[in-house]
């Protein structure tokens, strides 16, 4: 059964075989029956999988001149390493095939034979660049490809790395010459980037491996935990693994600061400055990429504590929203939210607020509402203080943001910057009562709520905002 | 010779509210002088932070001076004490087309309470001595009250006897909000109502005298002869002015202790006569203030000749 077996697979794929089967084929003289077998034998282990029984026959065909001469022992050799992940040793051996063929004019005359040659030649060229790596003994970290290739054959040379840097550390000058996937690796807290361009060795970087100790080993373990590609789409698998990550850090702080629109009643209005720090968590909800942002915050927003000029409210609320991330590259990503808050407030009017306040209305026209409380149906106007406010207030509005998030070198700290608008309707808490205005024809007046519309102040801010994510 | 025994140890001892605040204070004592001048005593009320201004102002033909001690729960000024003087004068300018009605009453003292609330935060709570000292300078370093308020004479013009001379000087106190009677617990009534509002419009007021109604508590001057401070011991604070630098006290450079008598309007609740108002023997530093003269004559409209009578 076995030797059925051989016998079919020498058939299928030993192209020698092929080729003295069918029209084009080498003559048979040209090979010897020695060779032939040993070439049968060779495809035959190659197929099987038994890599080392195949190089054995093939190194031992290589050793005759004849063997020597051989394009296709070269080819065979080289898809061995292939298969092993060694891309420079598989190229190197291809590279030698076609040299081989190219020497032996009647050899595969169809050129089939030397189009798949060529085909893997410059498949590797393409997609693979050779990097020199010089390594740190025994513990020797490979580079970690960031992301990870999604051809998953790709991602399997990346993996391949280590076993050949393992090799490499028990030669004299603990180097290795390898040939891996074009792309972003990490090696330390460095992330280096490998170009293409094949086995040009002469434009091979230099890269210096780093012992697996201490914070280096955590942060590649860390890495691989999350940066592990699957078996088939690899570049999803590999932006959902990054995303989780991020989705993992649940903590955050952020601070924010730029202006807020102030509308007026005498229609001058003014951008204000405002500035606000936040703290909260993000709750994985089971989407990559989506949590559940909850937390606090407290902004110092411009209210109209006096009616020439904006004082300054501090204001505590609650936040809850969805939070989503989008991986960008490497380490960085699109990060956005939208929410609600809701909270309270407190104007407290120092002395010097009082005095700046006294300068403001004394450079306005006397009796002047230029901040107030709309409450005559002819836009006239009231100061907060003729209400009653003693600066106490309620205020809620939609939020959002989007920026970007990401975490430099090997850090924990995910480090963003984000443009972000909150609007917060500020509603002064008065007590309710009845606000007298006069009018050409008289006096007139208007019930306010405690709550009212009227006695609120719309203040649309915008900026940017800081966040560290932990 | 009359004695009149204050009860000074107590004001003094009367400490702070626990603000930060350092200093100085105005402070009040509530008394009766009808009794006993020799047994009477004062007890302590509320204090407040206390800014000194002085301007030049006319007092008959010539320039006296004009000095304010404002008390509010935080220092005030210049710019407050003129920014809420120039709002009550648009106030009242603006009451010359209302009705002094309910609701026009009503709209007088909301605004009032606004404009006390925006210019000195909190519940608007203040209370300033006026006074108008005479032109010339003091034989010494003290000023003491005249013997008569200023005052108008048959025909309505004023009466020059009445104004004080060099050294001497007239005060009043004004106050929004209620003052903290000794021994009262909640703060009594008085803030400007509809009632004591209507109570003027039933006399044939105008608006505009609401406002100036509605505006202050007015307390008035006092005269008190020098001799009885002399005899009011050792913790009693002399009543007056004592004063450092006085000469252009209006352009600066100026401090004074002060203790001034006044009588007191009838406030709900209480039963005190006489209220002091006193620097609780502290100087206090007299700020320039030329605005503030613009509107002297909420204080003392006697001595504007466009301002109508006061009470």
């Amino acid at each position: 059964m076995r030797t059925l077996f051989l016998a079919l697979a020498l058939c299928v794929a030993s192209p020698s075989v092929a080729a003295a089967q069918g029209a084009g084929a080498p003559a048979p003289g040209e090979v010897s029956m020695e060779l032939r077998r040993q070439l049968a034998a060779g495809w035959t282990y190659y197929e099987s999988g038994n890599f080392r029984k195949a190089i054995e026959v093939l190194v031992a065909a290589l050793a005759t001149p004849e063997g020597d001469r051989n394009a296709e022992l070269h080819y065979l050799l080289g898809s061995i390493w292939w298969d092993k992940r060694d891309a420079a040793s598989a190229m190197r051996w291809w590279s030698m095939a076609e040299a081989k063929a190219k020497e032996r004019y009647d050899w595969n005359p169809s050129g089939d034979y030397n189009a798949r040659i060529q085909k893997r030649l410059v498949f590797v060229r393409t997609n693979f660049g050779t990097v020199k790596l010089r390594t740190a003994g025994a513990r020797s970290l490979p580079p970690q490809a960031d992301p990870m290739p999604k051809d998953p054959v790709l991602a399997e040379f990346v993996a391949a790395a280590a076993g050949l840097i393992a090799e490499a550390t028990r030669t004299r000058d603990k180097t290795a010459w390898i040939a891996l996937p074009k792309g972003n690796y990490w090696v330390g807290d460095e992330r280096l980037t490998l170009a293409g361009g094949g086995m040009d060795m002469a434009q091979a970087p230099e890269w210096a491996l780093v012992r697996g100790v201490g914070a280096a080993k955590k942060a590649f373990e860390m890495r691989a935990a999350g940066g592990a590609p699957g078996p088939s789409t690899a570049v999803a698998a590999t932006t959902g693994a990054d995303a989780d990550r991020f989705d993992a850090r649940l903590g955050h702080v952020a601070l924010g600061g730029g202006g807020a629109v102030v509308p007026a009643q005498t229609g001058d209005g003014e951008v204000a400055g405002t500035v606000h720090v936040e703290a909260g968590v993000a709750i994985p909800l089971g989407v990559p990429g989506v949590a559940l942002a909850v937390g606090a915050s407290y902004a110092d927003l411009p209210v109209s504590g006096c009616s020439s000029m904006q004082t300054r409210a501090g204001v505590v609320a609650g936040h809850v929203g969805p939070r989503l991330s989008k991986h960008l590259t490497g380490r960085l990503w699109l990060s956005g939210e939208v929410g609600f808050h809701v909270g309270g407030g407190f104007a407290e009017r120092t002395a010097d607020d009082r005095t700046n306040c006294a300068l403001a209305r004394l450079g306005s026209d006397a009796g002047e509402v230029r901040y107030g409380a709309t409450v005559g149906p002819a836009g006239e106007a009231v100061s907060f203080a003729q209400l009653g406010w003693d600066g106490g207030s309620l205020a809620l509005g939609p939020h959002g943001e989007i920026g970007v998030l990401g975490a430099p070198g090997q850090a924990p700290l995910y480090l963003g910057v984000s443009f972000f608008a909150r609007y917060d309707q500020v509603f002064a808490v008065t007590g309710g009562g009845t606000a007298w205005y006069p009018t050409d024809s008289g006096v007139e007046s208007a019930e306010v709520g405690a709550l009212s519309g009227a006695a609120s102040m719309s203040r649309l801010q915008f900026g940017v905002r800081g966040r560290v994510k932990f | 010779m009359k004695t009149t025994r204050i009860a000074v140890a107590a004001l003094i001892m009367t400490a702070g509210s626990g603000c930060s605040f350092e200093g100085p204070w105005l402070q009040t004592w509530w008394g009766d002088l009808a009794g006993e001048a020799e047994t009477a005593s004062f007890q302590a009320g509320d204090s407040s932070a206390l800014a000194g201004l002085a301007f030049d102002r006319l007092v008959g033909d010539e320039v006296g001076t004009g000095v304010v001690l404002l008390g509010s729960w935080a220092p005030g000024s210049c710019d407050i004490h003129t920014d809420h003087m120039r709002e009550l004068d648009a106030l009242r300018t603006a009451a010359a087309g209302v009705a002094l009605d309910a609701d026009g009453a009503a709209w007088i003292c909301e605004r009032l309470d606004g404009l006390a609330r925006e210019s000195y935060g909190g519940e608007g709570d203040h209370r300033a001595v006026h006074a108008v000292v005479g032109p010339g300078e003091p034989e010494g370093a003290r000023l003491v009250p005249a013997p008569a308020e200023i005052a108008l004479d048959e025909d309505g013009a004023l009466d020059p006897a009445t104004l004080p001379g060099a050294g001497e000087y007239v005060a009043r106190v004004l106050e929004w909000g209620a003052p903290q009677l000794p021994g009262a617990g909640d703060e009594p009534g008085g803030r400007c109502t509809a009632a004591v509002l209507g109570a003027w419009a039933e006399e044939g007021a105008t608006a505009a005298d609401g406002v100036r109604a509605g505006a202050f508590r007015v307390y008035h001057h006092r005269f008190l002869g020098e001799e009885n401070v002399a005899q009011a011991g050792a913790e009693a604070a002399p009543v007056g002015f004592a004063t450092e630098g006085w000469s252009g006290a209006a352009t600066g450079g100026a401090s004074t202790v002060a203790t001034i008598f006044t009588d007191a309007p009838a406030i709900a609740g209480s039963t005190f006569p006489q209220m002091v108002a006193g620097t609780r023997g502290d100087a206090v530093d007299l700020a320039p203030c030329d605005a503030a003269a613009a509107y002297g004559d909420w204080a003392f409209p006697e001595l504007e000749p466009a301002a109508e009578g006061a009470r």
